[in-house]
């Protein structure tokens, strides 16, 4: 497969006036909606998927390659200004960011944010051209026990390795692949968990699903908490980082890009390891490592290009073997699936009309995402000022117009309400989001993967230990379990990073709730620090740095 | 009041709000068992047939909520009890059981009264529930907002909202 003309005949369709036009409507939505406090990219998509019902598929995923960058750079901007991280991503750009702009360096700080964004998306871009056709050529002598195997892979890594604990991570798993079996069975056409009521027969779509837990959960849980007044920090000064700045800026970058891809493409849950390991290395390699949680540069310019990178990563296995890694990722293919386009080996080849214009928008949208959204600064900064009851009203308003207008239907209506409910509650009591996602989105296709390995395999399970690459696999999987539950060491490093995560989300002391034992990135008494990763050391003053949080709103897609 | 004085004084809430959780999620798995019996009992125990990953999932659910039960009560999980403690320190769960209500009655009244009317009305008794007290400014944007979405919807989009009362007027 030839990727320069491939990918040549995909600018020559991006660069036509009416699709630039959709990604510059696609970047501004996505941002105007991912700087609301608390929405992070999952919620901005699932709440601007009714937008791109009506239109073509080539037209409507290229609004989506806007969407989905100006929802990340969204998320930065709230970060930085508010200090309230919509997702896990942006955790340390919070950490690091907010004090710079609390030291009259906001403008500074979202100009590293959004140009860091665009090196590392176009890096991470640049990588997915090159080497999503090669895996794709690979991925076409996958067999089906290989891809049940990959598909296990998926939900142990989210489930085990970026959940706060697997027990909370296992149960929102399964309650999502309760979920996706609803309806009747795809072969036999028997009917599953629909407890006799004939509207569920159909299953649920996962539009409902993404709809209800991100969105009107969210909105339920924002309504729950107090109305506090937000801390926002007003946009002053220079927008240019200044010589000495840009020199520290511009190794974290490509160091975080790289991070950030690498990781992305992999099957480990996104965005939240890269952006945590590339800011131990960056704390690690700094000449300024007494600045780190007081306003570091290369403290959040690493970290950023490291989630922009990775959700550019994430595409990989996304198009290429049809498996979301991430709570994003898992919404793109609903969206994909609303277009009859079923990501995998055969989308490079079937579709080819459609995934090069893509990859191409996604170069586009990175210049997009500067040129529309650097002169625009100041006016995201008033969006920040909404009060809340608009806001969150606003919220459910959308939320329900996107199941609405895909049905007209008051049963959706209240089965998208009832799974809101269920999502509020999830917040409640701290059960992740992502793995129910995944597995209502993914469950299906790996149900289907693991009948059809069955067949081929006349009904002995031996077929899935027969063949080294699906054994590896599950080996891996089984790993991914494991590891966390016997080595202290690591299991110790999640905690660390679940307490820096709920330090900067809410504002909590880290090790309080361990009766003062130190963590990872806490001083020891000899005043060396804990590592967080093996190999590496976590980010210090999480508490400092994360004490005026007020996350009244959050969403969380871990 | 500090968070952390709130997780101290009231932690036996949060367990016991703990172990209801993990009493009804073992209750829901155990009547997913049911379920899933049933599905193989129809339609066969077959490896690949319809009733494996049924069972799997309804299997898996029970001995995980088990997990969280017995967590619950001899191995408490110090960080969710103060994460629960700062919920309920911080949650007014009536305001949500009265958007809720509201909700329900938008879902009920949209296909009647017309996406715009449901909408407006849905959006200022929303606003006013969370704290937002000035209901000209309320009614205000609803109406901006709901009449601005019919029409981008309907007219650009081409997607179909109903007209319901408003039906000759918009």
């Amino acid at each position: 497969m030839d990727v320069l003309p491939n990918i040549l005949s995909g600018f020559a369709t991006a660069l036509q006036p009416e699709y630039l036009l959709f990604s510059a409507v696609g970047v501004l939505l996505g941002t105007v909606v991912g700087v609301l406090p608390g929405i992070g990219p999952p919620m901005t998509i699932a709440l601007l998927l009714p937008l791109t019902y009506t239109m073509e598929p080539t037209a409507a995923l290229i609004l989506f390659a806007g969407i989905y960058f100006g929802a990340l750079y969204g998320g930065s901007i709230t970060s930085i200004l508010m200090n309230t991280p919509g997702e896990s991503a942006h955790v340390i750009t919070a950490l690091e960011g907010h004090p710079m702009a609390k030291a009259g360096r906001a403008g500074v700080a979202l100009t590293i944010s959004i140009m860091g964004a665009v090196v590392a998306g176009t890096v991470a871009t640049i990588g997915l051209t090159f080497i999503a056709p090669l895996i794709a050529r690979l991925a076409g002598t996958f067999q089906a026990t290989d891809y049940f195997a990959l598909m296990v892979f998926a939900f142990a890594s989210v489930t085990s390795l970026v959940g706060t604990s697997l027990i909370r991570g296992m149960l929102s798993l399964f309650v999502g692949l309760w979920a996706g079996l609803i309806g009747l069975d795809f072969i036999s056409g028997q009917e599953r968990f629909t407890m006799g009521i004939p509207e569920l027969s159909d299953g649920i779509s996962e539009v409902l699903v993404v709809i209800g837990l991100f969105a009107i959960g969210e909105a339920l849980h924002g309504c729950a908490r107090a109305m506090k007044p937000d801390d926002t920090v007003a946009v002053k000064g220079s927008l240019w980082p200044n010589a000495a700045e840009r020199r520290r800026i511009w190794k974290p970058w490509l160091r975080g890009s790289t991070l950030g891809f690498f990781f992305g493409s992999m099957p480990t849950g996104g965005s939240e390891i890269p952006t945590f390991l590339s800011y131990s290395l960056e704390r690690r390699l700094s000449k300024h490592k007494d600045e780190f949680g007081r306003g570091a540069v290369e403290g959040m310019a690493g970290p950023e290009a490291a989630a922009s990178a990775s959700f550019s990563g994430v595409l990989v296995p996304l198009l290429t073997l049809g498996i979301p890694t991430s709570a994003t990722a898992a919404i793109l293919l609903s969206a994909f699936q609303v277009y009859n386009i079923q990501p995998g080996p055969r989308l490079f080849e079937s579709s080819d009309t459609i995934v090069w214009p893509l990859i191409a928008s996604l170069y586009i949208g990175n210049i997009m995402l500067f040129l529309i959204n650097l002169p625009m600064i100041r006016l995201w900064v008033k969006i920040l000022r909404i009060p809340k009851p608009f806001m969150l009203a606003g919220i459910l308003v959308f939320g329900t117009l996107g199941i609405y207008s895909l049905s007209n239907s008051m049963v959706d209506l209240l089965i998208v309400y009832v799974i809101g409910l269920v999502g509020l509650l999830m917040r409640r009591y701290d059960f992740p989001i992502a793995p129910a996602i995944l597995g209502v989105i993914l469950g299906p296709l790996m149900e289907t993967q693991f009948r059809r390995s069955l067949d081929i395999g006349g009904g002995d399970f031996s077929v899935f230990f027969t063949r080294p690459l699906t054994l590896v696999v599950l080996l891996l999987a089984t790993a991914m379990i494991l590891l966390p539950i016997v080595s202290k060491r690591l299991g110790r490093a999640k905690n660390a990073l679940q307490d820096l995560e709920e330090g900067a989300m809410e504002g909590t002391e880290p090790s309080a709730a361990r009766g003062g034992e130190p963590i990872a990135g806490e001083r020891t008494e000899d005043g060396g620090p804990v590592d967080a990763m093996p190999g590496t050391s976590a980010p210090p003053q999480a508490t400092s740095a994360s004490s005026q949080a007020t996350s009244e709103v959050k969403v969380d897609q871990r | 009041m500090t968070e952390a004085a709130t997780s101290t004084r009231h932690p036996r809430k949060a367990r016991r709000e703990l172990t209801v959780v993990g009493a009804a999620l073992v209750a829901f798995s155990l009547g997913l068992v049911i379920q899933a019996w049933q599905i193989a009992e129809k339609g066969g125990w077959s490896a690949n047939g319809p009733a494996v990953f049924p069972l799997a999932t309804a299997g898996g659910m029970v001995l995980f909520s088990a997990a969280f039960l017995i967590q619950a009560r001899r191995k408490p999980d110090v960080h969710l009890e103060e994460h629960i403690a700062n919920e309920r320190a911080d949650s007014h769960m009536g305001t949500v059981i009265k958007v809720g209500a509201v909700l329900l009655g938008y879902a009920a009244a949209v296909g009647i009264i017309g996406y715009a009317l449901a909408t407006s009305a849905m959006f200022a008794v929303v606003c006013r529930l969370l704290g937002s007290r000035r209901w000209v400014l309320n009614i205000a944007i609803a109406i901006g907002l709901s009449v601005a979405v019919y029409y981008a919807f309907t007219e650009l989009l081409g997607v179909r909202l109903p007209s319901g009362l408003l039906g000759g007027v918009i």
